[in-house]
């Protein structure tokens, strides 16, 4: 995990005259390994995707997939990369087999080897027995895995998944989660955009949040964790608004239907005891990523709160 | 870590095969998994061909049929704007195109000879009924696969450039009809360019289709045309074509600012 696979250097878009989606970006991304890139809607992920995969051109600033410009030298970049985009869909009258076969050939394979890496790609996920179904027949996760079947058959160096599990069932989601690390294990890189931060902290090496444009926060997950300097998270349902009285014992957010308190372990018992003194419901658990996002994006999304 | 292979793009075989790939894929599938696209086109100039035998007689039904053959052209290739618009908005795999070593214009010709394909029915129809009813000879014929070849490219690039502005995919399923009656019906495409007033014959020479259908009609005998009327036809659909195919080119969003 030494070389970098992905540089940006303070990357910005500016949309129109004065719509700001990316205000300087500076990102490093490691071979063999997976990026998160999390943030809200609109946080300008979509739009790094697009610059860094050559689909859209930035207003100032410079990326380099594996040292290849992103502006001046598209057509080396497209070699060694893949995209799936967000929210695709692949044809409804057209199988799996067919899609990749197709994709393949665009890419410079003859027939010969695309049937072939079609088939064996089609088996590494799970969607042989359905390869020749009409896509329109598949469930949502099986034609999700269509378009990551069609981007992981490149073999491409760099595959960008732009929020690749948006509204599939968990068992789907668990699904790609495992497509991803397969793919990663066999020393490619996954640059990852999502808004779940389970899936960003079960899948990332490393990881950057992002909020209007900017990086607000990189690292490890764990080291991202660390930046909230506290170890529990008491999530206390209340329709106060008034929540001075806990903020004796930490950092309050709000957070969907209540607060979130972010405390220490002794802090997690005191306001355990409080809560149940009020008659308020409380649980307490570890910091998570979750917790991290809020404090750094002061949002909560409603997917997210789930 | 990585492949140190020298990067090169695609060579022109694999660019052709790249585009056989997209005409196999939205082309001849989806005509195979659903025949009735190829009635779709064919409808109108066939109601048209009853309409000019009824009234105008036999001696006018090669109107009909030059006419029929530029209007299942231009029918099958105005529905590029929305087969691209729906491929880059709905099915979002025009971005994983882009993002890959294929190149616009493959991608382009692809999906523009996918689109023909389903006009296919109507155009060996009306190549057939032509041979038949207006004796062709080898000149002529040649002549109305220029006309035809002129057509395509010119349609079709329109097509692509409307595609590349949508913003969404009913902003565009509008422009179809208007377009197919602007380009196919109410041009001299079905008729003589001398049945309209010759002070207001410059309107006609807006669509790229005027020139096609003239070529057409001086190829099977209809008009007698002048030398300045051929270098016209012949000159104007080639400059018309050329400045679609350049502002297509120049004006698509392929990648975008």
């Amino acid at each position: 995990m030494t070389d970098l696979v992905l540089q940006s250097h303070n990357l910005e878009k500016t949309y129109g005259s004065k719509t700001v989606a990316l205000d300087g970006v500076s990102l490093d991304v490691a071979g063999g390994s997976v990026f998160g890139l999390l943030g809200p809607n609109g946080a300008g992920k979509t739009t790094f995707v697009r610059i860094i995969s050559t689909q859209l051109l930035p207003s100032g600033g410079s990326a380099t997939i594996l040292g290849y410009d992103v502006v001046r030298e598209p057509q080396f970049v497209r070699q060694r990369i893949a995209i799936v985009p967000q929210e695709g869909r692949p044809l409804y009258l057209m199988t799996p087999y067919e899609h990749v076969v197709t994709y393949l050939v665009a890419r410079g394979l003859n027939y010969g080897k695309a049937k072939s890496r079609a088939n064996e790609t089609l088996v590494s996920l799970n969607l042989e027995s359905c390869k020749n179904t009409m896509c329109g027949n598949l469930s949502g996760g099986l034609r999700q895995r269509v378009l990551i079947a069609m981007a992981m058959s490149s073999e491409a160096d760099l595959l960008v998944l732009d929020e690749p599990t948006i509204g599939l069932d968990p068992v789907a989601r668990v699904g790609v989660w495992n497509l991803i690390r397969s793919y990663v294990a066999s020393g490619k890189t996954i640059l990852l955009t999502t808004h779940y931060m389970d899936e960003a902290e079960e899948l990332s090496d490393r990881l950057a949040i992002m909020n209007k444009g900017k990086v607000v926060a990189s690292g490890t997950p764990s080291e991202i964790k660390r930046r909230l300097n506290t170890t529990h998270t008491a999530i206390v349902k209340t329709s106060a608004s008034d929540v001075s009285e806990f903020q004796s014992f930490g950092r309050v957010l709000r957070a969907g239907t209540g607060i979130r308190v972010l405390t220490t372990q002794d802090g997690a018992s005191e306001i355990t005891a409080f809560c149940l003194r009020k008659n308020l419901e409380v649980s307490v658990r570890q910091s998570s990523l979750e917790d991290v996002f809020i404090s750094e994006v002061g949002q909560i999304e409603p997917e997210a709160a789930n | 870590m990585f492949s140190s292979a020298r990067l090169v793009k695609l060579n022109l075989r694999q660019q052709i095969r790249a585009v056989f790939a997209i005409v196999w894929f939205d082309g001849v599938l989806p005509i195979r998994r659903s025949p009735f696209n190829l009635v779709n086109f064919i409808i109108s100039p066939l109601t048209i061909l009853f309409f000019i035998y009824i009234f105008a007689g036999p001696s006018k039904v090669v109107y009909a049929l030059g006419g029929g053959l530029i209007a299942v052209i231009v029918g099958s290739c105005i529905i590029l704007e929305t087969e691209a618009a729906f491929i880059r908005l709905v099915a979002r795999l025009q971005d994983m195109f882009v993002s890959s070593p294929l190149s616009s214009v493959s991608y382009v010709v692809g999906l523009s000879i996918a689109q023909l394909l389903n006009g296919i029915a109507g155009i060996i129809l009306f190549s057939i009924l032509l041979i038949l009813y207006a004796h062709l000879t080898i000149v002529s014929g040649l002549g109305i696969v220029f006309a035809a070849t002129i057509t395509w490219a010119s349609i079709s690039s329109m097509g692509f450039m409307i595609s590349t502005f949508a913003r969404d995919v009913r902003d565009i399923w509008v422009y179809s009809p208007i377009l197919t009656v602007l380009l196919s019906f109410l041009p001299p495409v079905f008729y003589p360019i001398t049945l309209i007033p010759e002070q207001f014959r410059f309107v006609a020479y807006l669509a790229p289709t005027t020139y096609a259908a003239g070529i057409i009609q001086n190829a099977t005998g209809l008009v007698k045309a002048t030398s300045g009327q051929i270098l016209l036809d012949f000159g104007g659909g080639i400059i018309y074509t050329i400045i679609l195919v350049a502002l297509a080119s120049r004006l698509s969003k392929w990648r975008q600012r």
